[in-house]
């Protein structure tokens, strides 16, 4: 016998409506919870793709298609540019160090990008099992690819034509598996990796300017180029020097995917309103289930307080069980928002690698759970209010009504 | 045990309730007669602690009511007065025995399971101590209200027209019940009441005019 075992015994004397505004306040806690995860995840899984990255170097077009597609991959390039600019590039001072891509096919949805070891580093990306790849039509693969397309090394599978998913099959030039990388927590772990003359073999006969080369190695051509910095001081000339003085376009991942999260913002401030409606609701249905509570219960607090109970105490009751009903909603939703992220990410290949932090517990919820305590406070003010000044001696003349 | 003097209590304008002068001693069985609306029940919430009289002095064992604070007041009661209500007001979301414990939680005093069983076992109500209220009988409902009442062994032991709503055996047993339960622990009994037929059940008895 105490506080909240008072408490819990009414809020089981009327099952349905504690039900009900329990699974109200969960469904909006849940929906707040999968949203700060969601932009948290996003924001985290931006920041690591672009890591390694200052600069990215392709053909003139729009910038945020150039970081799109040669660092998220999520998005087909605009075009080539010369492999003897990206030779001119690793020759210039600025430059630490410039990795050229090459794009155009793809294997069930993952981009295969033919590329230089140098990638690896850029991407701080290690082989867990085989080697890297050193011959043409040699292939490694990323941990996300490898562990759902389920091929092993030494298997081999040919590359579909584009970056869609449903391209035509180059059956006549296929791949063999020779590693597989750990997993990097990055956009690695989702591409196939080749040297990039593979890529140049398998578009041999095929239309030239297509992500290819003509087979003589004259004009041999990549998609872009990943650069990074020798000195902070390029951020300031190089994007200009490519952008003027060469018939490529420079874009920066930091500023593309800070332009796309703003873009992305206005779409997450809508469903956060939405969140926040729902909690509102939630806030509303308790204060209206204690305001009602606090009609019917008005004799047995008045019998509580010719049982020796304070008007505080009588208070108490009810702000306790308000602060019960938040708590169990604050934490179960919470619950479940992690839940859901976790079949989002089973159900959704592409958002598998938002999931992943759906096991981890964010700060910022410790500030959705004290959100909805206070949420609770308030919608008991009004009821404790009138518990406090409840007129015992008038209750007790008056029978049930 | 208790003495009243110069009580008076109005609501608004109008005098509800006029004592010149009351005393009791302890272990006293006093009926509270009077028509309705005589203010039977105002005096009982006075007496309890429940309400503040307009005039006049409250003193219960020895304790000067009107200068105790709200939250003393509060206290006090819990430790010092079990009132039976008339409608019996048992708490419906607890069983029996948790609406005994609910009356030694508030007072702050030890929650015995052990002896609340026994205190129901006294009143033979100890086979419904798991029911909750809406599962007893009339008789069954008073005979909780009463242990709930004088489980704290208070000195005061007031019952608001305990007998209206029943039939003449059950009036006289209501009120040896009560009777005995006031003996056991050495309580003052106040029974309020405008029923005739408890009448000389009881060797004191204070009328009250109506004001």
């Amino acid at each position: 016998m105490n506080l909240v075992g008072i408490a819990y015994a009414y809020a089981r004397r009327s099952p349905l409506a504690t039900v009900l505004n329990l699974a109200l306040l969960i469904l909006g806690v849940a929906t707040v919870t999968l949203l700060v995860l969601l932009t948290t995840a996003l924001d985290e899984r931006l920041k690591h793709d672009a890591a390694g990255i200052d600069l990215v170097v392709g053909a003139k077009g729009s910038p945020l298609q150039l970081v799109l597609a040669g660092v998220f991959h999520v998005d087909v390039p605009p075009g080539n540019i010369p492999l003897a600019e990206v030779e001119a590039l690793r020759a210039n001072p600025l430059v630490r160090t410039a990795v050229p891509i090459a794009m155009g096919d793809s294997f069930r949805g993952y981009h295969i990008v033919g590329t230089e070891p140098e990638l690896l580093e850029l991407y701080g990306a290690r082989v867990a099992r085989g080697r890297i790849w050193k011959a043409p039509m040699e292939a490694v693969l990323g941990a996300e690819v490898a562990r759902r397309s389920g091929l092993a090394l030494e298997a081999t599978f040919a590359g579909s034509h584009g970056l869609a998913e449903r391209g035509s099959v180059h059956a006549d030039a296929p791949y063999r598996i020779v590693g597989v990388l750990e997993p990097a927590g990055n956009v690695v772990d989702r591409l196939v990796l080749t040297g990039i003359d593979s890529v140049w073999r398998v578009h041999q006969h095929e239309e030239p300017g297509r992500a290819s080369a003509s087979a003589d190695g004259h004009a041999r051509e990549v998609t872009m180029a990943l650069v990074r910095y020798a000195t902070p001081l390029a951020a300031a000339t190089l994007p200009r020097q490519i952008n003027s003085e060469t018939a490529m376009q420079s874009a920066s991942p930091a500023y593309e995917s800070a332009r796309l999260l703003t873009v992305f913002g206005v779409g997450s401030e809508v469903l956060r309103g939405f969140a926040a409606f729902l909690m509102l609701a939630a806030g509303l249905g308790m204060f209206i289930a204690l305001y009602q509570a606090m009609d019917q219960r008005r004799y047995d607090l008045a019998v509580m307080r010719t049982l020796g109970a304070s008007r505080w105490r009588v208070c108490g009751v009810l702000l306790l069980e308000s602060m019960l009903l938040a708590a169990a909603g604050a934490t179960l939703g919470i619950l479940l928002g992690h839940a859901l992220l976790g079949l989002i990410g089973a159900w959704l290949p592409a958002a598998s690698s938002l999931a992943f932090g759906s096991m981890r517990l964010l700060p910022s919820e410790a500030g959705v759970v004290a959100l909805v305590l206070a949420g609770g406070i308030l919608a008991a003010l009004l009821p404790a209010w009138r518990a406090y000044r409840l007129d015992v001696a008038a209750m007790l003349a008056q029978g049930y009504p | 045990m208790f003495t009243l003097t110069g009580l008076e209590h109005r609501y608004g304008a109008v005098t509800a309730l006029r004592v010149p002068e009351w005393r009791a001693e302890r272990g006293e069985r006093w009926l509270l007669a009077g028509a309705s609306g005589s203010g039977k029940s105002t005096l009982l919430n006075i007496l309890a602690g429940l309400l503040r009289p307009s005039a006049g002095s409250v003193v219960v064992g020895g304790q000067d009511l009107g200068r105790l604070p709200e939250a003393a007041l509060d206290r006090w009661r819990g430790r010092n007065v079990g009132y039976v209500p008339q409608r019996l007001h048992l708490i419906a979301s607890l069983d029996v025995l948790d609406n005994l414990l609910l009356a030694r939680f508030l007072a702050g005093l030890s929650v015995d399971r052990g002896a609340a069983a026994k205190l129901l076992a006294s009143l033979g109500v100890d086979g419904v101590a798991s029911r909750t209220p809406d599962r007893l009988s009339q008789g069954q409902a008073q005979r909780v209200a009463v242990a709930r009442a004088v489980i704290n062994r208070p000195a005061l032991l007031l019952a608001d027209e305990p007998t209206a709503a029943l039939d003449d055996s059950s009036a006289q047993t209501t009120i040896k019940l009560l009777s005995e339960q006031a003996d056991a622990v050495d309580a003052t009994l106040v029974v309020a009441s405008h029923d005739g037929r408890i009448r000389s059940a009881f060797a004191r008895r204070y009328d009250l005019e109506p004001a």
